[in-house]
């Protein structure tokens, strides 16, 4: 009961949920949990120290005998610009910040190593592997996919190692594919330049001198030009430098923040937005030095979302932000006789369809993702939603359709968001209403306690009557927050279908949101909240934590919060673009330094 | 441990390996399996740690026996019921508190229950008892083997790799150090049993240019170390450990004899070949410790909270929303039941396999754990716990004690201590020491 008490009173508290509703991870930071300072939105962490000196750590780096990975001065591992380009509107938070969370040596998530591969290795790799038969990834906060702390385990390892193995084998299939240079005319020359660009591209830098003599004698151990570059593959898709986003620390004997070097931040921006390695233009930018201010930063990341692969960076945030996942959750096919696997597929692809269309597509704006009265449908989901398929459109057809202005308004009201917060339908009020909690409004809600006891309701109850329902007040101390919302979204059966009635009774679906920041107040339904969430800026900061959680693998911390102001504001002076939101967080300074080490 | 094949066919009883098989008077199902067994022939056969898993707790009134130490019985119809052959190699183990597991639900349920360590935020923040023994007994190939049906899926069509964790995840080797159980047959197959194809020269060569690249790997690893900072050191010292432990058993020959290769084409995802998965991964656990592959194996079925619906005994409604309901005792009944219908599948084929004096159960310890007691209440205590084998005599069985006042930490110590493992204390949750009049 104290628990649920001491968070309401938490949730209650503004300044402590505009924040750390997503507070870091106690266990991080070493703090016990729950009692973060709440920290304000200014820039406080703007302490400038003059700037950031240039990177003593940049050095570490052997200089790459890579004739054309070399810049101008034959040093690859050069440090950017040491001093961010002030620019008021895109960056705010110019100023280098005093302190920086700590650096983590971040592990490819299952998919982008499946991504990396096929970019790698082309049409070979396709068909080689899973996703489970990968190390398994963690979530972040419940929500987004990262890879995990704690060091790779043996059978982890192992995985890695069958997969790499296995890859190789498919790649030197194609030899010719593969290698830049045909022996046997000079086998060794060749193996060395076949190392030295499927490194660079591996490893996402030029190889330094040593690594390179490493790898020709690990080809030379292959015994023939074809297994030696089986090996060379072999061993560097186990590599450290292949396997992780190795950010070598900056030296800082005061543990102040520095810039990352230029192929730090091109793997970084490659991730965030491709899910995969940073292409040529991207490398060839780190090694002249061009990824060093906000705006080159900005600058690029705006090409790359126009890279088709971008769509798919898409799919896997909305995945992950809305825990579209739980569509694949075994059903009670006798309480949602309209669910089927095919209408899963549908739904799965109709949220992606419309997400892309919004952002890549369309006005990009968040107003637009919340509030739309379209969607892009096809087949069985014209019934679903209630509307005619247009005249000349095929059966499986994709075709963009207005939807009753009455029942429909963005994502949250898609058949995919809704489903996946339905999946036992008579709790849905609790899982929508948690879904809105965390994924709209950033509140961390607390575990349930421990030996908590579920009410019984009868069968036929209402959502609204299971809701008033709570006698013990350590569970309504929460539910009280959590399932008005919910109850916002009754008129959607469990696979998202509008209703009017639930077991022939009348739903009332209005409901009254309490501490929040600016949106408390009565609502007639989730249909009137939504186009008035899309302005708040709670809701605009946390689709900001979202995103960064996503681009960088990482919960944020305190000294993120000039970054995240920064990337809401380029939001925001672009009409709640959701680009213009990417690309402010692209340009920031959470996403260009790191603490130095000492 | 290492024994050449020329000194265990010619060993000091100077028996051939026909003699062997005739003085076991096994038949040919076992025969794959007996280089390892004889070289158990001259020593005390090594004890065996293993632990099971099923999820969602279970229903008290069904599952506790009733009667005295030695004159038990489980309720007809009940869940322990399919266990019944078996009741003369097993200990039911009663009133066991778990303690505060730290908040949460399952999460955190399944973070402690071999950990006996309070979680946080449903993670766990210390080793699970398996991997305490496993790090105190001498080395095999593998210090432990972690096997699973459907711990990844959630159900049909289900290729997620997002876990869903920490909730996923029973055996932990320390903070954020969590193990996967495998749930992919043909995987762990070929980890424990797959030497490659073809001739003895390409198998060597193929060896020899592994181990070279691993080489090169582990090299950049111990290269990289230095240069990250301190939280990530930890990271790529461990890494760089892994990589050492599979260098290490590249380097020592598999004992010969392998069971089949699973037949191929099981989809994972669905739900209807559950049964069939679980057989065929009891029949891989059993071949692992048969062969002397390892001597520590977790068994996990589902994961805790499963959403799987038990369709195959006429259940609709996955086996967490069941749990919720008080209502639904019947059914929850029977699904655990089913569950333990698997165990006894487990039990059996441990029995089949002889072994020194006795059979591979008996010099076994199996213990059967829950994340919780009750679905629709949440609560973890008293454990639903059981013990089988008798630990190369370690352990006493068929007997049934009421341990109320005794702690779940309790049970996990003298576990380790009939592993021959000399521990005070395991987890910070509930009480130091052994349960009274457990070891022989």
């Amino acid at each position: 009961m104290s628990r649920c008490t001491s968070v309401l009173a938490a949730l209650l508290a503004p300044a402590f949920l505009a924040f750390a509703g997503c507070s870091k991870d106690p266990l991080a930071s070493g703090k016990p949990g729950g009692d973060a300072a709440p920290p304000s939105l200014d820039a406080t962490a703007a302490a400038a120290d003059g700037g950031a000196s240039p990177d003593t750590g940049a050095g570490e780096r052997s200089p790459a005998a890579t004739p054309d990975a070399a810049g101008d001065d034959g040093q690859p591992g050069l440090a950017p610009d040491a001093t961010p380009v002030p620019d008021a509107a895109l960056v705010p938070d110019a100023t280098p910040p005093a302190s920086y969370g700590e650096a983590t040596l971040r592990r490819l998530t299952a998919r982008q190593y499946l991504r990396t591969v096929r970019d790698l290795l082309g049409a070979s790799a396709d068909g080689q592997l899973t996703l489970t038969a990968l190390p398994a990834d963690d979530v972040l906060a419940g929500r987004i996919t990262a890879s995990g702390p704690g060091a790779l385990g043996e059978a982890d390892a192992e995985r890695y190692a069958e997969a790499a193995a296995r890859l190789a084998g498919a790649a030197v299939m194609n030899l010719g594919g593969l290698a830049p240079c045909a022996p046997p005319a000079g086998e060794a020359a060749c193996a060395r330049r076949f190392i030295e660009s499927f490194g660079w591209r591996a490893y996402r830098r030029p190889l330094a001198a040593a690594e390179v003599e490493r790898y020709v004698q690990l080809h030379a151990a292959g015994g023939d030009f074809a297994t030696g570059v089986r090996l060379v593959v072999e061993a560097m898709l186990q590599s450290p430098h292949f396997l992780y986003l190795v950010e070598p620390a900056p030296r800082d004997a005061n543990g102040r923040a520095l810039p990352l070097d230029g192929w730090a931040v091109a793997s970084r921006l490659s991730y965030a937005l491709l899910g995969s390695l940073p292409d040529d233009t991207l490398l060839n930018e780190a090694a002249r030095g061009a990824l060093g201010s906000a705006e080159q930063v900005a600058a690029q990341a705006r090409r790359l979302m126009s890279d088709v692969r971008f769509r798919d960076v898409l799919d896997q945030f909305h995945a992950d932000w809305l825990a579209l996942e739980e569509l694949s959750a075994p059903r009670d096919t006798s309480a949602q006789p309209d669910w089927s696997g095919e209408l899963r597929s549908l739904l799965d692809e109709q949220v992606r369809r419309f997400a892309a269309a919004v952002i890549v597509d369309g006005d990009g704006r968040l107003e637009t993702l919340l509030g739309a009265r379209y969607s892009i449908l096809s087949g069985p989901l014209y019934d679903l939603y209630g509307v005619p398929r247009p005249p000349g459109a095929g059966a499986s057809e994709w075709r963009r359709v207005d939807l009753p202005p009455a029942q429909r308004s963005g994502i949250f009201t898609h058949g995919a968001v809704l489903a996946a917060s339905a999946v036992e339908s008579r709790w849905a009020y609790v899982t929508r209403g948690e879904l809105i909690r965390e994924a709209l409004l950033c509140n961390e809600l607390p575990p349930h306690p421990p030996g908590f006891a579920l009410p019984v309701h009868p069968e036929t109850a209402t959502a609204r009557e299971r809701a008033g329902s709570y006698g013990d007040p350590a569970c309504s101390s929460c539910h009280s927050l959590i399932d008005p919302i919910g109850l916002g979204f009754e008129n959607y059966d469990a696979v998202g279908r509008y209703r009017t009635l639930d077991g022939g009774k009348a739903i009332d679906s209005s409901f009254s949101l309490l501490s929040t920041e600016g949106l408390d107040g009565p609502y007639a339904s989730a249909l009137e909240l939504m186009p008035r969430a899309s302005a708040a800026p709670e809701v605009r900061r946390c689709l900001a934590q979202h995103w960064l959680r996503f681009m960088l693998g990482r919960l944020e911390q305190s000294e993120d919060n000039a970054s995240l102001a920064a990337a809401v504001a380029a939001m925001s002076a672009e009409q709640g673009s959701i680009p213009a939101l990417l690309r402010g967080l692209a340009g920031s300074n959470a996403f260009r330094y790191q603490r130095g080490q000492p | 441990m290492k024994m050449t094949r020329a000194r265990l066919f010619s060993g000091r009883h100077g028996l051939t390996r026909r003699q062997w098989l005739k003085a076991l008077g096994v038949g040919a199902a076992v025969a794959p399996l007996l280089p390892a067994l004889e070289s158990h022939a001259q020593a005390p056969p090594a004890r065996r740690l293993v632990l099971v898993f099923s999820p969602c707790g279970i229903v008290p009134e069904t599952f506790w026996p009733s009667g005295t130490e030695t004159t038990w019985s489980f309720p007809a119809g009940g869940i322990l019921e399919p266990l019944g052959q078996h009741k003369a190699d097993l200990n039911v183990w009663k009133g066991l508190s778990r303690g505060a597991t730290g908040g949460g639900a399952h999460d955190a349920a399944i973070a402690t229950l071999w950990t006996n360590h309070s979680a946080s935020q449903g993670r766990a923040r210390a080793a699970s008892v398996d991997q305490i023994v496993a790090a105190m007994l001498p080395r095999t190939r593998f210090p432990s083997l972690h096997f699973g049906a459907m711990c990844t899926y959630a159900g049909e069509g289900d290729i997620t790799s997002k876990l869903r964790s920490p909730s996923s995840y029973m055996i932990h080797r320390g903070l954020d150090q969590r193990v996967r159980s495998e749930d992919d047959p043909y995987v762990v197959f070929d980890r424990i049993f797959g030497s490659g194809s073809g001739d003895a020269a390409a198998v060597a060569r193929r060896l020899q240019q592994r181990k070279s690249v691993l080489d090169l790997v582990a090299g950049e690893l111990a290269a990289l170390g230095p240069r990250v900072s301190r939280e990530d050191r930890m990271r790529t010292d461990g890494h760089l450990q892994s990589l050492r432990a599979i260098e290490q058993r590249l380097a020592t020959t598999a004992p010969a004899g392998a069971p089949p290769r699973p037949g191929g084409g099981l989809a994972l995802d669905r739900a209807s070949n559950f049964p069939h998965i679980i057989g065929v991964m009891n029949d891989l656990l059993v071949a692992a410790l048969a062969g002397d592959h390892t001597r520590v194996a977790t068994m996990q079925y589902s994961r805790p909270a499963s959403a799987l619906v038990h369709a195959w005994i006429g259940r609709t409604r996955s086996h967490h929303a069941l749990s919720h309901l008080t209502t639904e005792k019947p059914a929850l009944t029977a699904i655990s039941r089913w569950y333990m219908e698997r165990v006894a599948d487990l039990l059996t084929k441990l029995k089949a396999i002889p072994m020194g004096a006795g059979t591979l159960l008996s010099h076994t310890l199996l213990i059967y754990g829950n994340e919780l007691s009750e679905g629709w209440s949440h609560r973890v205590s008293p454990a639903p716990c059981f013990w089988a084998g008798q630990a190369g005599g370690a352990v006493r069985t068929g007997r049934f004690l009421d341990f109320a006042g005794n702690t779940h930490g309790q049970m996990l110590v003298t576990a380790a201590r009939a592993m021959g493992v000399q521990v005070e204390r395991i987890g910070d949750v509930g009480l130091s020491g052994v349960l009274p009049g457990v070891l022989s």
